[in-house]
């Protein structure tokens, strides 16, 4: 007994020394480790001492309680049930049309509170702002930076980010999110585009939405070897070679293809928009 | 005697005394495990510690902005003010990196006592009634601990938590009818937008607390009010509690536990680096991180994600995207499940009896292997979301590692659940011999007005 009420005390001890411990590392600097470890010193004493306290020094553990019943019985649900029936019965009597007419006062507030809803969507102009992107006929394809891309940048396997031109920088990040794309250059002579598309790679260059038809992850990975953009959220896989043809993971779509064409100053530019929409699947997409 | 003084003068204005001798006399059961679900208390207590503290350095802008901290691999960049905010706290506020850790590792305590006491309370048929509605509560609080740590973790406008909230969004999306709206409602318009910070910061300090608070309460509530339940053993019946008194005993071990929880909060997230997002970057919407991993609790979403099937619905003009069946059908049906089984296992047993004695996990085979199964199901999810991680090290390719996780997914559960029956099974005979003999050993003589003996194997005593 007196060697556990030492061990408590000392315990204790220990305990109040950390607190102190930990003020004086705050104030010297405050070095994490140092102050974490006075918290874990002390509060894990405090808690040796509780328990060793409470097990060994307190004698005279087991209590029997007696639970008592919930249930109240038949009689008083009856009661509580008739006086539920009476009052209700008080209100109402041969009234109900006054009972409707509270439901529907109740209804219509009700409906009226849910409107100022609208306004946490306040750009909301229409779902159709979903189906388009800022590309357009004639503009050019720049890097993040602002600077143009030429089509000799990019080597055969090389990928590279593009926006649409005039729209990069810190204000244009809503844009740019969803103008994302990615430029990807592989043998010509691999090609293999839709016949609807068969102009849209020249020189072998792609472009691709980057925003994943999965759930909107940047498809940042390209595989050389495979011609494959692969993207790293969820492992969804297309083939740039057929044009962003769906081969693996839980896309359910292939990715976007965006038309280009390159000038005579070697720059590049779009011929348009992505013909359908960029991204995940969304109820209102046809 | 000044708590007698006390004692009386609060009585005489609330009538407070009989009720305090009671709360005092309180018994509860003396069982470790029946100490978790005070460690999920314990962990959120701690939670809203640290969560106020690191509250009052969070900005809850999206706006760009240079940083012009301490951190030099950062200084002069673009970054989001939510960003340059949570470095400043971490960097430049002294021990800010170490309460904003606890305050994230707590967070991991508290979910996965959650996720333990959970079990616990399932296996040993403690949700059955009266506690069917305790249960509801119980999984309304996991879900809500679970939104609780993804707006927690999403606020702070680092890559890996930009792209999380564009999942969410894309999973917000594919919901018929009114997914749109409810994405657009939100975020307050396509994504990314500069809304999405403030309203997750106000979600997750003000919205989600409050409901966790509600829900506890009425949890805590219905504990006090239907006690707890016990294993069976000697002296321990349907109508009585057997262990020790709130006061002195339980409020003595359960102090003790509090500071225990808080030990173990502050050598994790003093020791052990959590959420990094100096190391992330800021969040920039055409850039990603690879690999790119959720906490824990969400995991098993992402995975759920990876493995779905690529499967579009597209009807009148639709789409249902593949997200709608990963996203949100699925987990709709597991916690639909678990919200459900209470009422399910009453209607497939036709047991309308009120349980307080619980029992052994051992004892009821079937569920014993239920509970393995979902939670074999929902661990294969779990692992599945780092299944590019787990390829790399093994030099394998991805498309394998995903190919094995669905079969995994389909072939696991039943096999585990199913081992779990037969371990039940086995157990339960044991089980069942041994107490037989412990039954014959304990039985009681007493003797008759004949000079016999009678022999009582029912009569048993309080050990």
């Amino acid at each position: 007994m007196r060697k556990l009420e030492l061990l408590v005390a000392i315990l204790l001890v220990v305990a109040m020394l950390c607190g102190g411990v930990f003020a004086a590392v705050y104030a010297l600097g405050a070095q994490i480790q140092l102050a974490a470890a006075m918290l874990v010193l002390g509060f894990g004493s405090l808690a040796a001492a509780m328990v060793v306290w409470e097990r060994r020094l307190m004698p005279g553990r087991v209590s029997i309680e007696d639970r008592g019943s919930l249930p109240s019985g038949e009689e008083k649900n009856d009661a509580a049930a008739q006086t539920l029936l009476a009052g209700a019965d008080a209100i109402v009597g041969r009234r109900t049309w006054l009972v409707r007419l509270f439901g529907g006062a109740i209804a219509a507030l009700g409906v009226g509170a849910l409107f100022p809803l609208r306004s946490f969507a306040p750009r909301l102009t229409g779902i159709d702002q979903l189906s388009h992107t800022s590309w357009k006929f004639g503009i050019r394809l720049v890097r993040e930076d602002g600077t143009a891309v030429r089509a000799s940048d990019l080597e055969n396997d090389s990928i590279l980010t593009v926006f649409p031109e005039g729209r990069v920088g810190p204000q244009f990040i809503d844009e740019m999110a969803n103008d994302a794309t990615v430029l990807v250059r592989v043998p010509p002579a691999e090609l293999a585009l839709p016949p609807a598309r068969a102009t849209w790679g020249p020189q072998g260059l792609l472009a691709f939405s980057k925003v994943c038809t999965h759930a909107g992850c940047p498809v940042a990975l390209y595989r050389a070897k495979a011609r494959q953009l692969f993207c790293p959220c969820h492992q969804s896989t297309f083939d740039v070679r057929t044009g962003g043809g769906r081969i693996f993971g839980p896309a359910a779509r292939g990715l976007p293809q965006l038309p280009i064409a390159i000038a005579p100053d070697g720059t590049l530019h779009a011929l348009g928009d992505y013909p359908e929409p960029i991204g995940p699947g969304y109820w209102e997409r046809a | 005697m000044i708590v007698r003084r006390l004692v009386g003068a609060l009585d005489e204005r609330i009538g407070s005394s009989s009720f305090l001798k009671k709360a005092l006399d309180k018994v509860f059961p003396d069982h470790w495990a029946f100490m978790l679900g005070e460690i999920c208390v314990y962990g959120f207590v701690v939670l809203l510690l640290t969560g106020t503290y690191v509250a009052f350095f969070f900005n809850d802008s999206d706006h760009a902005t240079i940083y012009r901290g301490v951190y030099a691999p950062l200084s002069g960049r673009s970054v989001p003010a939510s960003y340059a905010s949570v470095l400043y706290l971490s960097f430049e506020a002294p021990l800010g990196l170490l309460i904003r850790q606890m305050h994230h590792w707590s967070a991991l305590v508290f979910i996965g006592a959650i996720v333990l006491h959970m079990s616990r309370v399932f296996f040993t048929g403690a949700f059955r009634k009266p506690r069917d509605l305790n249960w509801t509560f119980g999984v309304l609080l996991l879900l809500l601990g679970i939104g609780a740590g993804f707006t927690g973790y999403s606020l702070p406008g680092d890559l890996l938590s930009g792209v999380g909230l564009r999942i969410a969004y894309s999973v917000a999306q594919s919901i018929p009818f009114v997914g749109t709206w409810l994405a657009f409602g939100f975020f307050g318009g396509p994504f990314p937008t500069h809304e999405m910070t403030q309203r997750l910061f106000i979600t997750h300090v003000w919205l989600v607390p409050l409901l966790i608070i509600t829900v506890m309460s009425l949890h805590l509530g219905l504990v006090w009010r239907q006690h707890h339940t016990q294993f069976a053993g000697p002296g321990r019946t349907e109508r009585n509690v057997v262990g020790s008194t709130l006061w002195p005993y339980y409020a003595m071990k359960s102090i003790g536990l509090f500071a225990a929880t808080i030990g173990v909060v502050a050598l994790l997230g003093g020791f052990f680096t959590i959420n990094p997002i100096w190391m992330y970057g800021p969040y920039d919407p055409w850039k990603v991180a690879s690999p790119a991993q959720p906490d824990w609790y969400v995991a098993w979403l992402d995975g759920s994600l990876r493995l779905g099937p690529a499967l579009a619905v597209r009807l009148f003009g639709h789409t249902i995207s593949p997200l709608f069946w990963s996203g949100v059908v699925l987990p709709g049906a597991l916690f639909g499940g678990m919200l459900a089984w209470p009422f399910l296992e009453r209607k497939i047993t036709g047991d309308r009896d009120a349980h307080n004695i619980v029992t052994m996990p051992y004892e009821t085979p079937w569920r014993l292997g239920l509970g393995v199964a979902v939670i074999t199901f929902a661990t294969v999810l779990g692992f599945a979301g780092s299944d590019d991680i787990q390829a790399k090290l093994l030099h394998v390719e991805v498309e394998k590692a995903m190919y094995a996780y669905r079969i995994a997914l389909i072939i696991a559960p039943p096999v585990f659940g199913l081992i779990a029956v037969a371990i039940g099974f086995d157990l339960r005979a044991r089980f069942e011999t041994l107490a037989g003999k412990r039954q014959i050993r304990r039985a009681s003589l007493t003797r008759n007005a004949d000079g016999g003996f009678d022999i009582d194997h029912k009569k048993a005593t309080p050990s």
